[in-house]
């Protein structure tokens, strides 16, 4: 009758427990960044008097957003360095070699979140950034967030653009040349729901 | 972008600092005076920072890319390494013993963090540890075959001189493959190399006979340099192998000299021998890259003059057209 009794206890607890967890977990919505509509692309200058545009091609990413406590988002995005792309397959071949990107030793960029504030139409997202073997601290304004269901997959998407010195990620400053230190980078990425 | 001015420069200048070096402190010290291969070493070191202080070139620490690996470890540890190996009190097996010790650490230096060294990179493990156990073997044989030759021949300035052409090839040709900076790190090298080359043979014509310099201080260097600049040039950069090969490769045609149908001629003319033929294979890589270089980058780096009278014509097209339908 004891044994009985703790045992039906034991269950309530776990039960209790699991409930408890999942309650908190799905208080979160994870999402996978969706390639097909998605898109980091980048601009710099030319001789300070055009841009020169390119993206990149293969880009993944995960993001958890938590609606009632935004603090507890996260964000984070992976940026494969080799699939850069200016429409100019020589030019390409050139950002890849150690004078720009230098992907056989830097294969990825990346951007992992530390805190998350929400703003009027969208978050306040402070990350750590590395790029070409250097991170720094940065933050991205991520306009956006609508929700919508699509086919019966919740679908999220949101907009930011950041502007960034290339030599404080360590791109040798002689190497510069023609293309200006400075580059955007608009990121637009859409997310679906695990 | 290159700076051909200031490869100039640094290419003086390197040249100049390194031969100085040799000549103001065999003067000064009687001791360097009698072992030209304890100097040659700071020698070359000298000449190459001073050389690279003037390129202007650029490094982090820690160092992050396999350049920042080679300018801030190997380099100074091959510079130590030969300077502690011509020591006269220093045993052959030793000095040897720390060679392969450098020989088997380049590659892996070089690669260090690299994606040939990653779970999820290119290349599994095994591969990986091929590539490196191949190319530390070819660095070996080549530096043994060239110190070899140098302990049999009279003449000390033919082998460095050789090698001074495969770097300053292997420069040039990682340049034309893309990676600019990687190839101008050649150009310092290279002068150091040769300043401090022609230094030393200076003052050991102008010495007693008994002066030791077997030119092995200096091929040590060379050889070490030559192997980094082509391993993260086909590695790295986009050098292929077939150019890198024939460029480490080149330096060993320096035997030629030892066939029975050459061995009569002088010590000079069996030199001017071996450079000329370590040149035709480098000057043929050379030539390759240049046309490889023109087909995939020089559009580039053209203006848009060609483009111009493409449009032009095609604008001219049309109304030609419009013209001859009306008669």
């Amino acid at each position: 009758m004891i044994r009985s009794l703790f045992a039906c206890g034991l269950t309530f607890v776990l039960a209790a427990t699991f409930c408890v967890s999942a309650t908190t977990s799905s208080a979160a919505d994870n999402y996978d960044y969706d390639l097909v509509h998605s898109s980091v692309s980048f601009k710099a200058r030319h001789l300070d008097i055009s841009w020169i545009h390119g993206r990149f091609n293969d880009v993944s990413g995960k993001f958890s957003l938590d609606r009632e406590t935004p603090s507890n988002s996260t964000f984070a995005l992976t940026i494969k360095t080799d699939s850069v792309d200016t429409a100019n397959a020589a030019r390409d071949e050139h950002l890849r070699q150690p004078d720009y990107f230098d992907t056989k030793q830097f294969p990825t960029i990346t951007f992992k979140s530390t805190s998350v504030k929400p703003i009027d139409g969208g978050y306040n997202v402070e990350g750590d950034f590395t790029m070409h073997g250097t991170t720094n601290k940065i933050t991205l304004v991520l306009m956006g967030g609508k929700e919508h269901d699509f086919k019966g997959t919740k679908r999220v998407a949101f907009s930011t653009e950041l502007s960034l010195k290339r030599s404080d990620y360590g791109f040798d400053k002689n190497a510069i040349g023609p293309i200006g230190d400075k580059a955007l980078i608009m990121i637009d990425c859409e997310g679906v729901k695990k | 972008m290159p700076e051909p001015l200031l490869y100039v420069k640094s290419f003086a200048v390197a040249l100049i600092a390194s031969a100085l070096f040799v000549l103001v402190i065999t003067k000064l010290l009687r001791a360097a005076k009698n072992n030209l291969n304890l100097i040659s070493t700071p020698a070359i070191g000298v000449g190459m920072a001073i050389g690279f202080m003037v390129m202007k070139l650029q490094w982090a620490w820690p160092p992050g890319s396999a350049l920042d690996r080679f300018l801030t470890i190997i380099l100074p540890v091959a510079i130590c390494i030969q300077w502690i190996t011509a020591a006269r009190r220093t045993p052959l097996w030793f000095a040897w013993l720390m060679r392969i010790c450098l020989v088997a650490a380049v590659p892996r230096i070089l690669m260090h963090q690299s994606v040939y060294l990653s779970e999820s990179g290119e290349w599994t493990l095994w591969q990986t540890y091929l590539a490196m156990i191949i190319c530390s073997s070819l660095f070996g044989v080549v530096w043994l075959l060239l110190c070899r030759l140098s302990k049999r021949s009279s003449e000390a300035v033919s082998i460095p001189l050789s090698l001074c052409l495969s770097i300053q090839s292997a420069g040039v040709s990682v340049m034309l493959a893309g990676y600019i900076k990687g190839g101008a790190v050649a150009i310092p090298i290279t002068a150091a190399v040769l300043g401090t080359a022609i230094a030393a043979c200076v003052m050991r014509k102008r010495s007693e006979a008994n002066v030791a310099f077997h030119s092995d201080a200096l091929i040590g260097i060379a050889v070490v340099m030559l192997f980094s600049v082509l391993f993260f040039g086909h590695f790295f950069g986009r050098l292929t192998i077939t150019n890198a090969l024939a460029m480490m490769i080149a330096p060993t045609l320096c035997w030629v000299t030892e066939m029975r149908s050459l061995r009569q001629f002088s010590p000079w003319r069996a030199g001017a021998i071996r450079v000329a033929v370590v040149a035709i294979p480098l000057i043929i890589v050379l030539v390759a890259a240049k046309r490889n270089f023109d087909r995939s980058f020089a559009p580039l780096l053209k203006n848009n003059e060609e483009n111009e009278i493409q449009t032009r014509y095609a604008r001219a097209f049309p109304i030609e057209l419009e013209s001859s339908s009306l008669h």
